[in-house]
Protein backbone atom coordinates (compact mmCIF):
# COMPACT_ATOMS: atom_id res chain seq x y z
CA UNK A 1 0.00 0.00 0.00
CA UNK A 2 1.53 3.76 -1.12
CA UNK A 3 -0.51 6.58 -0.34
CA UNK A 4 -0.33 9.37 -3.27
CA UNK A 5 -0.01 13.34 -2.89
CA UNK A 6 -2.51 15.17 -4.85
CA UNK A 7 0.32 16.76 -7.54
CA UNK A 8 -0.90 17.09 -10.85
CA UNK A 9 1.76 15.79 -13.23
CA UNK A 10 3.53 16.99 -16.08
CA UNK A 11 4.24 15.26 -19.41
CA UNK A 12 6.29 16.07 -22.41
CA UNK A 13 6.88 13.80 -25.36
CA UNK A 14 8.66 11.33 -24.03
CA UNK A 15 8.20 11.15 -20.07
CA UNK A 16 5.59 11.76 -17.35
CA UNK A 17 6.74 14.20 -14.78
CA UNK A 18 5.28 13.11 -11.29
CA UNK A 19 5.51 13.20 -7.24
CA UNK A 20 8.48 10.48 -6.74
CA UNK A 21 7.34 7.38 -4.77
CA UNK A 22 8.00 4.18 -4.05
CA UNK A 23 7.98 2.98 -8.02
CA UNK A 24 10.88 4.85 -8.49
CA UNK A 25 12.88 3.72 -5.05
CA UNK A 26 14.69 0.90 -6.94
CA UNK A 27 16.34 2.49 -9.77
CA UNK A 28 17.10 5.45 -7.42
CA UNK A 29 18.54 3.65 -4.60
CA UNK A 30 20.57 2.13 -7.95
CA UNK A 31 21.92 5.51 -8.45
CA UNK A 32 22.12 6.69 -4.88
CA UNK A 33 24.93 3.56 -4.54
CA UNK A 34 27.16 4.15 -7.66
CA UNK A 35 29.79 6.72 -8.42
CA UNK A 36 27.66 8.14 -11.12
CA UNK A 37 25.64 9.89 -7.82
CA UNK A 38 29.04 11.64 -6.67
CA UNK A 39 27.32 15.28 -7.14
CA UNK A 40 24.63 14.10 -4.98
CA UNK A 41 26.17 12.97 -2.06
CA UNK A 42 26.97 9.82 -2.90
CA UNK A 43 27.81 6.54 -3.45
CA UNK A 44 26.73 6.07 -0.37
CA UNK A 45 25.33 2.89 1.25
CA UNK A 46 21.47 1.86 0.91
CA UNK A 47 20.58 3.27 4.50
CA UNK A 48 21.68 6.20 3.36
CA UNK A 49 20.21 6.59 0.25
CA UNK A 50 16.69 5.37 1.28
CA UNK A 51 16.90 8.43 3.85
CA UNK A 52 18.02 10.78 0.93
CA UNK A 53 15.17 9.07 -1.51
CA UNK A 54 12.71 9.86 1.28
CA UNK A 55 13.55 12.95 2.03
CA UNK A 56 13.20 14.11 -2.31
CA UNK A 57 9.37 12.89 -1.19
CA UNK A 58 8.92 14.30 2.04
CA UNK A 59 10.25 17.80 0.81
CA UNK A 60 7.12 18.24 -1.34
CA UNK A 61 4.63 17.85 1.65
CA UNK A 62 6.94 20.14 3.77
CA UNK A 63 7.91 22.44 0.81
CA UNK A 64 5.31 22.42 -1.64
CA UNK A 65 7.09 21.78 -4.36
CA UNK A 66 9.94 19.59 -4.95
CA UNK A 67 11.66 17.03 -7.24
CA UNK A 68 9.96 15.32 -9.85
CA UNK A 69 10.40 11.94 -11.15
CA UNK A 70 11.07 11.32 -15.11
CA UNK A 71 9.45 8.00 -16.27
CA UNK A 72 9.36 7.12 -19.64
CA UNK A 73 6.09 6.45 -21.06
CA UNK A 74 6.71 3.91 -23.50
CA UNK A 75 8.56 1.62 -20.77
CA UNK A 76 7.65 2.90 -17.40
CA UNK A 77 11.29 3.22 -16.52
CA UNK A 78 12.81 5.72 -14.23
CA UNK A 79 15.00 7.47 -15.93
CA UNK A 80 15.80 10.62 -13.27
CA UNK A 81 14.42 13.47 -11.40
CA UNK A 82 14.39 16.64 -12.33
CA UNK A 83 12.70 19.88 -9.87
CA UNK A 84 13.47 22.42 -7.01
CA UNK A 85 15.54 20.57 -4.27
CA UNK A 86 15.34 22.81 -0.85
CA UNK A 87 17.36 21.86 2.33
CA UNK A 88 17.51 23.72 5.09
CA UNK A 89 20.87 25.72 4.55
CA UNK A 90 19.65 26.53 0.99
CA UNK A 91 18.63 29.92 0.99
CA UNK A 92 16.16 29.20 -2.33
CA UNK A 93 14.65 26.55 -3.89
CA UNK A 94 17.49 24.92 -6.40
CA UNK A 95 16.38 23.27 -9.98
CA UNK A 96 18.14 19.85 -9.58
CA UNK A 97 18.06 17.21 -11.63
CA UNK A 98 19.73 13.58 -12.26
CA UNK A 99 19.38 10.42 -14.86
CA UNK A 100 19.56 7.33 -12.81
CA UNK A 101 21.62 5.26 -15.16
CA UNK A 102 24.25 6.07 -17.59
CA UNK A 103 22.32 4.16 -20.46
CA UNK A 104 19.74 7.15 -20.21
CA UNK A 105 22.36 9.73 -21.08
CA UNK A 106 22.91 11.30 -24.26
CA UNK A 107 19.31 11.26 -25.32
CA UNK A 108 18.27 14.67 -24.83
CA UNK A 109 15.89 13.34 -21.33
CA UNK A 110 16.84 15.50 -18.66
CA UNK A 111 16.64 18.81 -21.08
CA UNK A 112 13.51 17.50 -21.50
CA UNK A 113 12.33 16.89 -18.17
CA UNK A 114 14.27 20.22 -16.86
CA UNK A 115 12.39 22.18 -19.75
CA UNK A 116 8.97 21.19 -18.61
CA UNK A 117 9.24 21.62 -14.74
CA UNK A 118 10.99 24.78 -15.51
CA UNK A 119 8.14 26.28 -17.81
CA UNK A 120 6.02 24.77 -14.94
CA UNK A 121 7.53 27.01 -12.22
CA UNK A 122 7.57 30.39 -13.53
CA UNK A 123 4.06 30.11 -16.05
CA UNK A 124 1.80 27.72 -13.17
CA UNK A 125 4.39 28.78 -9.68
CA UNK A 126 4.86 32.29 -11.00
CA UNK A 127 8.60 31.91 -9.65
CA UNK A 128 10.78 34.62 -11.25
CA UNK A 129 13.90 32.65 -11.69
CA UNK A 130 15.41 30.14 -10.29
CA UNK A 131 19.22 28.56 -9.95
CA UNK A 132 20.86 25.35 -10.09
CA UNK A 133 24.06 24.78 -8.22
CA UNK A 134 26.57 22.77 -10.09
CA UNK A 135 29.72 21.47 -9.57
CA UNK A 136 32.62 23.01 -11.24
CA UNK A 137 33.71 19.21 -12.06
CA UNK A 138 30.40 18.25 -13.47
CA UNK A 139 30.63 19.10 -16.85
CA UNK A 140 27.51 17.01 -17.52
CA UNK A 141 25.55 19.37 -16.44
CA UNK A 142 27.07 22.59 -17.46
CA UNK A 143 26.70 22.24 -20.58
CA UNK A 144 22.80 21.40 -19.91
CA UNK A 145 22.68 24.27 -17.69
CA UNK A 146 24.03 26.31 -20.61
CA UNK A 147 22.07 24.74 -23.47
CA UNK A 148 18.30 25.54 -20.89
CA UNK A 149 19.26 29.08 -21.06
CA UNK A 150 20.61 29.71 -17.59
CA UNK A 151 23.62 32.24 -16.71
CA UNK A 152 26.38 32.41 -14.42
CA UNK A 153 25.59 34.19 -11.32
CA UNK A 154 28.12 35.71 -9.77
CA UNK A 155 26.24 37.93 -7.38
CA UNK A 156 24.57 34.87 -5.32
CA UNK A 157 27.41 32.27 -4.98
CA UNK A 158 26.36 28.77 -4.40
CA UNK A 159 26.11 28.05 -0.96
CA UNK A 160 27.73 24.04 -1.61
CA UNK A 161 31.27 23.88 -2.22
CA UNK A 162 33.31 24.05 -5.58
CA UNK A 163 29.36 24.79 -7.31
CA UNK A 164 29.04 27.71 -9.20
CA UNK A 165 25.39 29.38 -9.64
CA UNK A 166 23.67 29.07 -12.67
CA UNK A 167 20.04 30.93 -12.74
CA UNK A 168 17.18 30.07 -15.18
CA UNK A 169 15.04 33.49 -15.98
CA UNK A 170 11.58 33.23 -17.69
CA UNK A 171 11.75 32.83 -21.59
CA UNK A 172 12.39 36.60 -22.77
CA UNK A 173 13.21 37.78 -19.28
CA UNK A 174 16.03 40.91 -18.81
CA UNK A 175 18.26 39.11 -16.30
CA UNK B 1 -2.31 24.96 -1.15
CA UNK B 2 0.67 22.01 0.01
CA UNK B 3 0.22 18.94 -1.07
CA UNK B 4 -0.60 16.78 1.15
CA UNK B 5 -1.36 12.93 1.45
CA UNK B 6 -5.22 11.94 1.42
CA UNK B 7 -6.32 9.00 3.72
CA UNK B 8 -4.23 8.80 6.44
CA UNK B 9 -4.94 7.28 9.87
CA UNK B 10 -5.46 9.05 13.01
CA UNK B 11 -5.98 6.82 16.42
CA UNK B 12 -7.39 7.45 19.50
CA UNK B 13 -6.44 6.88 23.06
CA UNK B 14 -7.95 7.46 26.59
CA UNK B 15 -5.59 10.93 26.24
CA UNK B 16 -4.02 10.82 22.88
CA UNK B 17 -4.68 12.17 19.40
CA UNK B 18 -1.93 9.89 16.74
CA UNK B 19 -1.73 11.69 13.52
CA UNK B 20 1.04 11.55 10.33
CA UNK B 21 3.72 13.53 11.12
CA UNK B 22 3.80 16.63 8.69
CA UNK B 23 3.96 20.42 7.98
CA UNK B 24 2.53 21.45 11.25
CA UNK B 25 5.42 19.32 12.89
CA UNK B 26 8.58 21.13 11.17
CA UNK B 27 9.62 23.37 13.97
CA UNK B 28 8.93 21.21 17.47
CA UNK B 29 10.65 18.27 15.49
CA UNK B 30 13.37 20.16 14.31
CA UNK B 31 14.14 21.21 17.82
CA UNK B 32 13.93 17.34 19.23
CA UNK B 33 15.87 16.33 16.45
CA UNK B 34 18.92 18.29 17.74
CA UNK B 35 18.29 17.25 21.03
CA UNK B 36 20.88 14.72 22.92
CA UNK B 37 18.27 12.48 24.03
CA UNK B 38 18.17 11.36 20.28
CA UNK B 39 21.41 9.92 20.13
CA UNK B 40 19.74 6.12 20.82
CA UNK B 41 18.26 6.95 17.28
CA UNK B 42 20.78 7.89 15.18
CA UNK B 43 20.87 11.47 16.16
CA UNK B 44 21.45 13.88 17.32
CA UNK B 45 21.46 16.21 14.02
CA UNK B 46 22.35 19.64 13.00
CA UNK B 47 19.87 22.09 12.25
CA UNK B 48 20.10 21.02 8.52
CA UNK B 49 20.15 17.56 8.65
CA UNK B 50 17.47 17.61 11.00
CA UNK B 51 14.96 19.31 8.46
CA UNK B 52 16.51 16.54 5.76
CA UNK B 53 15.23 14.00 8.66
CA UNK B 54 12.01 15.60 8.56
CA UNK B 55 11.36 15.44 5.03
CA UNK B 56 12.46 11.67 5.02
CA UNK B 57 10.09 10.76 7.79
CA UNK B 58 7.57 12.62 5.92
CA UNK B 59 8.01 10.58 2.44
CA UNK B 60 8.29 7.37 4.13
CA UNK B 61 4.20 7.97 4.42
CA UNK B 62 4.20 8.33 0.44
CA UNK B 63 6.64 5.73 0.27
CA UNK B 64 5.38 3.08 2.62
CA UNK B 65 1.71 3.83 2.80
CA UNK B 66 2.58 3.71 6.60
CA UNK B 67 5.14 5.85 9.07
CA UNK B 68 5.44 7.56 11.95
CA UNK B 69 2.50 9.10 14.25
CA UNK B 70 2.84 12.61 16.18
CA UNK B 71 1.76 12.23 19.22
CA UNK B 72 -0.87 15.15 20.46
CA UNK B 73 -2.55 15.63 23.58
CA UNK B 74 -6.46 15.05 22.47
CA UNK B 75 -8.06 18.14 21.13
CA UNK B 76 -4.81 19.87 20.31
CA UNK B 77 -2.71 19.41 17.37
CA UNK B 78 0.86 19.92 19.19
CA UNK B 79 2.88 17.11 19.22
CA UNK B 80 4.28 15.83 22.37
CA UNK B 81 6.54 12.97 20.46
CA UNK B 82 6.45 10.24 17.60
CA UNK B 83 5.48 6.51 17.49
CA UNK B 84 4.83 4.27 14.30
CA UNK B 85 6.26 2.14 12.05
CA UNK B 86 9.44 2.25 10.17
CA UNK B 87 10.64 0.42 7.37
CA UNK B 88 13.99 1.92 5.93
CA UNK B 89 16.95 1.26 3.80
CA UNK B 90 18.32 -2.00 4.72
CA UNK B 91 15.59 -3.17 7.29
CA UNK B 92 14.26 -6.63 6.81
CA UNK B 93 10.97 -6.35 8.58
CA UNK B 94 8.76 -3.83 9.92
CA UNK B 95 9.80 -1.47 12.99
CA UNK B 96 7.63 0.08 15.90
CA UNK B 97 9.24 3.31 17.31
CA UNK B 98 8.90 5.61 19.53
CA UNK B 99 9.98 9.11 21.12
CA UNK B 100 9.00 11.50 23.37
CA UNK B 101 9.96 15.31 22.70
CA UNK B 102 10.98 16.73 25.84
CA UNK B 103 12.41 14.94 28.73
CA UNK B 104 9.72 17.16 31.08
CA UNK B 105 7.00 14.50 29.42
CA UNK B 106 9.09 11.31 30.08
CA UNK B 107 7.48 9.01 32.51
CA UNK B 108 3.95 9.49 32.01
CA UNK B 109 3.01 6.66 30.25
CA UNK B 110 2.01 8.22 26.72
CA UNK B 111 4.78 6.81 24.65
CA UNK B 112 3.27 2.99 26.07
CA UNK B 113 -0.27 4.40 25.07
CA UNK B 114 0.65 5.49 21.86
CA UNK B 115 2.51 2.56 21.45
CA UNK B 116 0.15 0.05 21.95
CA UNK B 117 -2.43 1.72 19.89
CA UNK B 118 -0.34 1.88 16.86
CA UNK B 119 0.65 -1.79 17.73
CA UNK B 120 -3.36 -2.75 17.54
CA UNK B 121 -3.60 -0.81 14.25
CA UNK B 122 -0.45 -2.44 12.21
CA UNK B 123 -1.99 -6.06 13.46
CA UNK B 124 -5.50 -4.95 13.18
CA UNK B 125 -5.60 -2.58 10.00
CA UNK B 126 -2.48 -3.51 8.46
CA UNK B 127 -2.55 -6.68 9.08
CA UNK B 128 1.32 -7.68 10.09
CA UNK B 129 1.80 -10.43 11.66
CA UNK B 130 5.13 -9.55 13.86
CA UNK B 131 6.98 -6.19 14.83
CA UNK B 132 9.97 -5.14 16.46
CA UNK B 133 11.75 -2.23 18.28
CA UNK B 134 15.31 -1.95 17.45
CA UNK B 135 17.03 -0.64 20.49
CA UNK B 136 20.82 0.66 21.40
CA UNK B 137 21.37 -1.56 24.20
CA UNK B 138 22.56 1.75 26.36
CA UNK B 139 18.82 3.15 26.10
CA UNK B 140 17.42 1.82 29.67
CA UNK B 141 14.07 3.90 29.45
CA UNK B 142 13.15 2.50 26.08
CA UNK B 143 14.39 -1.09 27.19
CA UNK B 144 12.03 -0.98 29.65
CA UNK B 145 9.08 0.57 28.08
CA UNK B 146 9.63 -2.69 25.71
CA UNK B 147 9.27 -5.67 28.42
CA UNK B 148 6.16 -3.28 29.39
CA UNK B 149 5.17 -3.73 26.39
CA UNK B 150 5.71 -7.53 26.16
CA UNK B 151 8.60 -7.66 24.11
CA UNK B 152 11.18 -10.10 24.51
CA UNK B 153 14.74 -9.92 23.15
CA UNK B 154 14.83 -11.97 19.74
CA UNK B 155 18.87 -12.63 19.33
CA UNK B 156 18.03 -14.52 15.65
CA UNK B 157 16.54 -11.06 14.13
CA UNK B 158 18.26 -9.63 11.01
CA UNK B 159 19.09 -6.42 11.31
CA UNK B 160 21.10 -3.80 8.66
CA UNK B 161 23.95 -4.92 7.53
CA UNK B 162 25.77 -1.56 8.38
CA UNK B 163 28.29 -0.93 10.96
CA UNK B 164 26.73 1.65 12.94
CA UNK B 165 23.83 -0.98 13.83
CA UNK B 166 26.50 -3.46 15.53
CA UNK B 167 25.15 -4.53 18.91
CA UNK B 168 21.65 -2.98 18.80
CA UNK B 169 19.03 -5.12 20.52
CA UNK B 170 15.98 -6.56 18.76
CA UNK B 171 13.07 -6.78 21.11
CA UNK B 172 10.45 -8.79 19.61
CA UNK B 173 6.53 -7.50 20.37
CA UNK B 174 3.59 -10.38 20.98
CA UNK B 175 2.49 -10.97 17.82
CA UNK B 176 -1.63 -10.80 17.25
CA UNK B 177 -2.43 -13.98 18.64
CA UNK B 178 -1.42 -13.15 22.18
CA UNK B 179 -2.64 -9.54 22.20
CA UNK B 180 -6.21 -11.07 21.11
Amino acid sequence: MTLSLNVPQLETNRLILRVPGAADMPAMLAFLGEDRAEFYGGPMNEHDAWHKFSAYVGQWMLRGYGMYSAVLKDSGDTVGMAGPFHPSHFDEPEMSWLLTDAKFEGRGLAAEACQAVIAHLFSTLGWANVVSYIDKANHGSRKLAERLGAQLDTDRPSPVPNCDSYRHYPQGAVA
Amino acid sequence: MTPHLADTPVLETDRLTLRAIGLQDVDASVVYLQDPRTVYMGGPWSAADAFDHLCSLVGHWAIQGFGLFAICHKGTDVAIGDCGLLRQGGYSEIELGWGIWSAELEGQGYVREAAEAVRVYAYRTLGLSTLVSYIDPDNARSIALAKRLGCSLDTDARLPDLPEWDGTLTYRHPGPEALA
